[in-house]
């Protein structure tokens, strides 16, 4: 099936994360591109969503709901909270 | 909000030969600001559960939310939501969601939409806002569609400004040129040149297809946000 | 619990007769597990197999000295989906039982980690469940239950024990793990066992 981007992601990360999530910057450990998580290329699996880098396609992140959430391809990610 | 919450549909129309708009009822809801979706959940009988994710059309702290959606012939909860949906349906939604697709009325800058059939969704509800806040910000709309039957909020696109239609497949009667895809040419005449900010929704090829395209025209790939609906 | 969506039924399930009810079809392999993925090296790894009468061991060395078989099979989660024409390679059940006795009619099946479940014995033997320890050609991912995990494909996958450690024939068919949270003793999804 044809990829999605990050937006789709802002439901199954509301789980783990106060706000949304998809405005974080994410580096990939496969390439060190940084770039919000909105950005990212993701496709559905029966796994959850994966989310892959948009320079190398490595997986950033996989999420499914509540269940579970793996950073596997997290360097590093930055989340501002904005002042309500 | 991140839970799930239930809300009822309160009313369905159709909007083209394969979609339709439906106006559901969630009680609690705070508001979204436009570009923003919710996910929608469907559990059948056996408890085996779908979930997608929808853009929603209207703006506001109304409870009342506008959906749009477009049937997929293979998909499995679009053809639900269009041919069986019926005004007392209650559906589970999660919303509103994202922080990144969105326009704010009170950013000033230019910004140009690019949407492909349903993809004008979240780009209706930025035209929606930009007019409820009269803002001044230069704001257009490109609107690609096979033919003009399939488009969504026709009439309101119809009496609106600045919005340019693109015909890939059948074009009005009267229509300059023949119909086919979204040009650098249609760009060059009808967007707004680079330097604003760009919002590109639809169909994951047609997304990438106009991305490409903007880039090339001398877009700033920081300033063009997109959304893909999946699909081809 | 999530209301019900009155007129939903889902993607068409029964369009593949390969598919048990209520299965749909997935192309990836999703990985569901109870805990932690156990870190296993075959130089520690030992399989051992348990009867009223005594013990039979082997080293990974020793295991790999068994005859193989390649396996092409489906397989079918509790969770929905399912995966056909899985390619495995890994010892049939029929050589570990090879020549052991056993009055017992059931088996306890016991992973490193903790992870249990119950099988009778008749459904390991006669071609009907392996060892295996590679996937498609490539040695066996820890995260799918490397180095060797059993396969019993004609029941829910939660029956085939990742990071198998033994095997532990008994009288009465006690629950394992899942089985003592509420899923069913048995498991067929033919017929749909998923739960109580």
């Amino acid at each position: 099936m044809a990829r999605l981007d990050g937006n789709v992601l802002a439901g199954p990360l509301s789980a783990h994360f106060v706000g949304d999530a998809t405005t974080a910057i994410a580096t990939c450990t496969g390439c060190l591109d940084t770039a919000p998580l909105a950005r990212a290329s993701v496709e559905i699996t029966a796994a959850g969503f994966v989310a892959h880098c948009r320079g190398c396609d490595g997986v950033i992140l996989i999420v499914r709901d509540a269940v579970a959430l793996d950073l596997v391809g997290v360097e590093a990610l930055r989340i501002s909270t904005p002042r309500q | 909000m991140t839970g799930w919450t239930v809300g009822t549909v309160v009313e369905v129309r159709a909007e083209t030969p394969t979609g339709r708009s439906i106006v559901v009822d969630v009680p609690g809801w705070r508001g979204n600001i436009a570009g923003q979706h919710l996910d929608l959940r469907l559990t059948a009988p056996d408890g085996y559960q779908a979930s997608r994710s929808y853009s929603i059309a209207s703006v506001g702290p109304d409870a009342r939310i506008q959906l749009a959606v477009d049937r997929f012939p293979d998909g499995e909860v679009s053809p639900y939501l269009v041919d069986e949906v019926r005004p007392g349906d209650q559906l589970e939604v999660r919303g509103p969601l994202g922080g990144w697709f969105v326009w704010r009325p009170d950013d000033p800058r230019a910004v140009q939409l690019i949407g492909g059939g349903s993809g004008v969704v979240p780009l209706v509800a930025m035209m929606r806002s930009h007019t409820a806040a009269k803002s001044d910000a230069p704001m257009r709309l490109l609107y690609s569609v096979r033919s003009p039957e399939d488009r969504f909020f026709a009439d309101e696109l119809e009496r609106a400004a600045s919005v340019t239609f693109v015909y890939t497949r059948t074009a009005p009667a009267g229509w300059p040129g023949e119909p086919g895809r979204l040009t650098r040419q249609t760009l060059a005449e009808s967007a707004l040149p680079p330097g604003g900010t760009t919002f590109v929704c639809g169909p994951t090829g047609f997304v990438e297809a106009v991305a490409t395209l903007l880039v090339e025209i001398g877009h700033d790939p920081a300033s063009v946000k997109t959304e893909r609906f999946g699909g081809a | 619990m999530s209301i019900f969506t009155r007129g939903f039924s889902g993607r068409r399930r029964d369009d593949n007769p390969a598919l048990p009810p209520g299965q749909y079809l997935t192309e990836d392999f999703p990985v569901l597990s109870a805990g932690p993925t156990p870190d296993v090296r075959t130089i520690d790894w030992r399989f051992t197999l348990t009867t009223e009468t005594g013990q039979r061991s082997w080293s990974w060395d020793e295991f790999m000295a068994l005859p193989t078989e390649e396996v092409t099979t489906d397989i079918h989660c509790v969770t929905r989906w399912s995966k056909l024409g899985t390619s495995w390679r890994g010892v049939s059940l029929d050589t570990v039982f090879g020549g052991i006795q056993t009055d017992h009619d059931y088996v306890m099946q016991h992973s490193y980690g903790g992870y249990t479940t119950n099988t009778p014995l008749a459904d390991l033997l006669d071609g009907k469940a392996w060892i295996a320890f590679e996937f498609d050609g490539e040695p066996l991912d820890p995260e799918h239950g490397g180095p060797a995990r059993l396969i019993v494909p004609h029941l829910y996958f939660w029956k085939s024990a990742k990071w198998i450690r033994g095997l532990t024939t008994m009288p009465n068919d006690d629950p394992g793990f899942w089985e003592q949270n509420g899923y069913h003793i048995y498991g067929d999804p033919w017929k749909e066992q998923r739960y109580w």
